[in-house]
């Protein structure tokens, strides 16, 4: 387990390390670095999509309501309230997991295929539900525009100049995927591989599931939450296009790449795939016929179907760890 | 007769038709969830092509009529559904999690067909010849002869439908997995062939519903979600897999929409929409339950 | 008629059943015997092809069956009778075992076997218009058995049809499948309440923790210590 973890830590490392440096080869090509950023946004909102279904079992198709849910929140806050755009976005992340913790109460306890079934019902209504909310400074179908802009001190972030927002978004993207590492590998993450993996040998060692479950979508709507109020400020204006499909299976598909087993997976999918999406732009309309395409036959391509992390923690080594940080938690427990 | 009722019943009997499209669609969703347990989401989109496969022959032949679309496209609606059972969704049943893989397997066939779309017939809405022209007075009431049709062949699908499920020896089989998939197994029913029937009866009836309500709103690519949405919270309201519930559920339902367009218009039919599926999930979740699981 | 050979079945995680070998010849009553959850339902399930085998093979009438579906394998003549009963709980009694002669060589003689299975279980004909989902235990036990007479199995295979019923339900229930199986239909029963039905029993297999432990003829076993005692305990 340590071997892998440490293998996950340094590919996680190296591809930072990589962007860290990227601008200093390309900070003329802002149309690239534009594209990176994107990258990173949507690449890091992958990888909680794909630690909160392939590693915590919980099928949600909702992580785009959390997305625009804070996107809407913070540019809102820091639009009409002229809140600071930093604190918009914490306020974005929590009123995300406010959401998130809200459906999560319902929902957790119902069976996997149920979660998936309301969560993408919800995504499909949270588009009517902004334009219906025009009123209230939505913005409707139009979008919410002139969003505050970032700023460190006296410097503004600036529309021509991206290399600020370059970082912001390299340093938000790691906080958050760090904060999914640390989860997986410690006794939370551990224990859904067990649920996972045998659910009546979890239960045993007194894992309560529903708590966990509600935990971990409740983070996970909070760091989605993250990316959505950051990507409001970088991009100025946000729309209920955010919530449609085409973006929904760009998303999908770094998430099925992602589950491909190793951690930062999710988030290499998210270069891979826009790379390949701008790749493929002159083909204008066709373009959405081969992802489409893409799509179905990576899923039925897929042995293990897409949910299928982690086989190194079918083994009794897996086991070993997972009773081993059982019981470090009941004796935590204990104390208290 | 007091100007009020007579506004009244015309809201209902707007309302009675609009279930009419509603109810086939249900009955489609629901089968395929309460017998084979499989989710569609590319539902929305069978029903926009069974509309444009409708465009394509009238626009073609000059001489097409109504009796010989449905003729024609309900069966290969039919074909078109068995044929996307095998080819996308069967292979994802024997694997962890199918029910979910399965989901995002349509969600991904959802898009290419809507994009299809796009591509073949470009963005401008597509209209359909109406079925019938012209209008009738019973009563007093306005009913248009069209609403009329539409309102008839739903009640005969719905019959032939019932007539199928209790008669016919594969009827009797759906019935048997919807109850009991093990048990059916164990009689020796051919539950695979019975799946790929299913997906293809589904896929027929939503390709009608395309065909009906066409006439009324354009045909446009992505035009299939707003009603998969509504038949999805139909279905749910009623109890998913129940044939009876989701029947009645679209009757409901399509009444109270036409109340609500006529009384608070229509840019608040959508939010209905949504509301009830809210109510749905906070107080009746079981209507989301069914049997599925 | 029915062989197994190694079969290896997995539930989840857990090895069900482990390297399991026996053969079962036409006419026989042969019973399988064990403590709960040892592997004995799973074992039928997984000749039925309800449930697929990691490795080895399954014999009947000589075809090999191993990887088959439960259809085909009901086409052939070997049909299971389950312990969770499956009944198709919306339809009536009559229905069920209308559609227990589902298979084609059921489906022409449907009209005689309703007729013999209405003689076995002279009740199932009195109540055959009530729903399934309204019958007591021992009368669905008594139409999971009769759905499966309906089949015209050349082999039926039993799953502890006695569970949860009185004793005197319990021994009607043996002799009934005591006289389909001397009318010519070979019976493979799983039991756990043993006492009633070892006099009818031709040969008796013990399986414990997934593994055969003793197979034999019903005299061999009777002087079995070690079978003993199970039955004892069982």
């Amino acid at each position: 387990m340590k071997m892998q973890m440490r293998q996950e830590l340094i590919i996680f490392l190296a591809i930072y390390l990589v962007l860290l440096i990227l601008p200093v080869f390309l900070y003329k090509d802002a149309y690239v670095i534009g594209i990176l950023i994107t990258c990173m946004v949507w690449g890091a909102m992958a990888s909680v999509w794909n630690f909160t279904m392939g590693y915590a079992g919980i099928f949600t198709f909702g992580q785009f309501g959390f997305f625009v849910v804070a996107a809407y929140t913070s540019g809102m806050v820091t639009k009409y309230l002229g809140i600071s755009p930093w604190l918009g976005i914490l306020i974005g992340g929590l009123m995300a997991a406010l959401v998130g913790v809200l459906i999560g109460l319902p929902c957790m306890k119902l069976k996997g295929a149920y979660i998936a079934l309301i969560t993408f019902a919800l995504h499909l209504v949270v588009a009517p539900m902004i334009k219906v909310a025009d009123p209230l400074g939505t913005g409707g179908s139009t979008g919410l525009m002139s969003i505050p802009k970032l700023s460190i001190g006296t410097y503004t972030f600036s529309r021509i100049d991206l290399i600020p927002w370059y970082y912001t978004a390299l340093v938000i993207s790691f906080l958050v995927l760090f904060v999914v590492y640390k989860t997986i590998f410690s006794s939370i993450g551990l224990g859904f591989i067990g649920l996972r993996d045998s659910e009546d040998f979890a239960k045993t060692l007194g894992i309560n599931e529903y708590k966990y479950k509600l935990m971990v979508f409740g983070l996970s709507a909070f760091l989605t939450g993250i990316m959505g109020g950051f990507y409001a400020h970088y991009a100025g204006i946000i729309s209920p296009r955010l919530l449609g499909l085409d973006i929904f299976l760009l998303v999908m598909l770094m998430m099925i790449i992602g589950g491909m087993g190793i951690f930062p997976g999710a988030f290499l999918g998210g270069f891979i795939i826009l790379f390949l999406n701008e790749f493929l732009r002159p083909l204008e309309a066709y373009r959405f016929l081969i992802f489409g395409a893409i799509v179905v036959v990576a899923i039925k391509l897929m042995p293990e179907g897409i949910l299928g992390n982690l086989s190194f923690f079918k083994n009794r080594m897996g086991k070993r760890l997972l009773i081993g940080s059982a019981k470090a938690e009941s004796s935590n427990s204990q104390k208290v | 007769m007091n100007i009020w009722v007579q506004q009244i019943i015309q809201v209902i009997i707007s309302g009675i038709v609009t279930a009419s499209a509603y109810a086939i669609m249900g009955i489609g969703l629901s089968v395929i969830y309460g017998i084979s347990r499989v989710f569609n989401f590319a539902y929305g989109s069978f029903f926009t092509w069974g509309a444009y496969f409708a465009w394509i022959l009238f626009a073609t032949f000059s001489w097409m009529n109504y009796p010989l679309v449905f003729l024609i496209v309900v069966p290969a609606m039919f074909f078109l559904g068995m044929g996307t059972e095998k080819v996308v969704v069967r292979s994802l049943r024997w694997r962890k999690n199918w029910q979910v893989t399965t989901m995002m397997v349509t969600l991904g066939l959802a898009f290419f067909m809507d994009n299809l779309a796009l591509v073949i017939f470009g963005g401008f809405a597509k209209p359909l010849p109406p079925l019938f022209r012209g209008a009738i007075n019973p009563f007093g009431f306005t009913l248009s002869v069209q609403d009329l049709a539409m309102l008839i062949i739903a009640i005969v699908v719905i019959l032939v439908f019932s007539l199928f499920m209790s008669k016919t020896r594969v009827g009797r089989c759906m019935q048997a997995i919807s109850q009991d998939m093990t048990g059916a197994e164990i009689v020796g029913i051919p539950i695979k062939k019975i799946f790929s029937y299913t997906f293809g009866l589904s896929t027929a009836l939503v390709g009608t519903g395309g065909i009906l309500l066409a006439p009324r709103y354009f045909i446009t690519p992505h035009g299939g979600w707003a009603p998969f949405f509504r038949v999805f919270v139909i279905v749910a309201f009623g109890g998913l897999g129940s044939i009876r519930g989701t029947l009645y559920a679209a009757f409901i339902l399509a009444i109270f929409e036409s109340f609500v367009s006529w009384g608070l218009g229509a840019t608040w039919v959508m939010p209905f929409w949504f509301l009830v599926f809210l109510g749905v999930l906070a107080f009746r979740p079981s209507g989301l339950m069914g049997t599925w699981g | 008629m029915l062989e197994l050979k190694n079969i290896n079945t997995y539930y989840g995680e857990l090895h069900a059943i482990r390297d399991v070998s026996f053969k079962v010849d036409q006419g026989d009553f042969f019973l399988v015997v064990g403590p709960n959850g040892h592997g004995k339902s799973t074992l039928l399930k997984t000749i039925c092809g309800l449930l697929r085998t990691a490795s080895g093979q399954i014999f009947f009438n000589s075809t090999e069956i191993t990887r088959l579906a439960t259809d085909e394998i009901v086409e052939m003549g070997l049909v299971y009778v389950a312990e969770e009963r499956h009944l198709f709980s919306q339809m009536t009694v009559l229905d069920n075992l209308k559609l227990g002669a589902y298979n084609t060589n059921a489906r022409a003689k449907e009209r005689e076997t309703l007729e013999y299975v209405f003689h076995l279980f002279p009740s199932l004909s009195e109540f055959q218009n009530r729903y399934a989902a309204t019958l007591s235990g021992g009368e669905a036990r008594m139409l999971t058995l009769g759905r499966g007479i309906m089949s015209c199995a050349r082999l039926l295979a039993i799953d502890e049809p006695s569970f949860g019923l009185a004793p005197i339900l319990r021994s009607e229930v043996f002799d009934k499948i005591n006289e389909i199986n001397s009318n010519g239909l070979t019976v493979l029963l799983v039991e756990q309440n043993v006492n009633q039905v070892v006099d009818v029993a031709d040969r008796i297999c013990l399986i414990e923790d997934g593994s055969i432990v003793f197979d034999g003829p019903k005299e061999e076993a009777l002087l079995n210590e070690h079978v003993k005692n199970v039955f004892l305990g069982g």
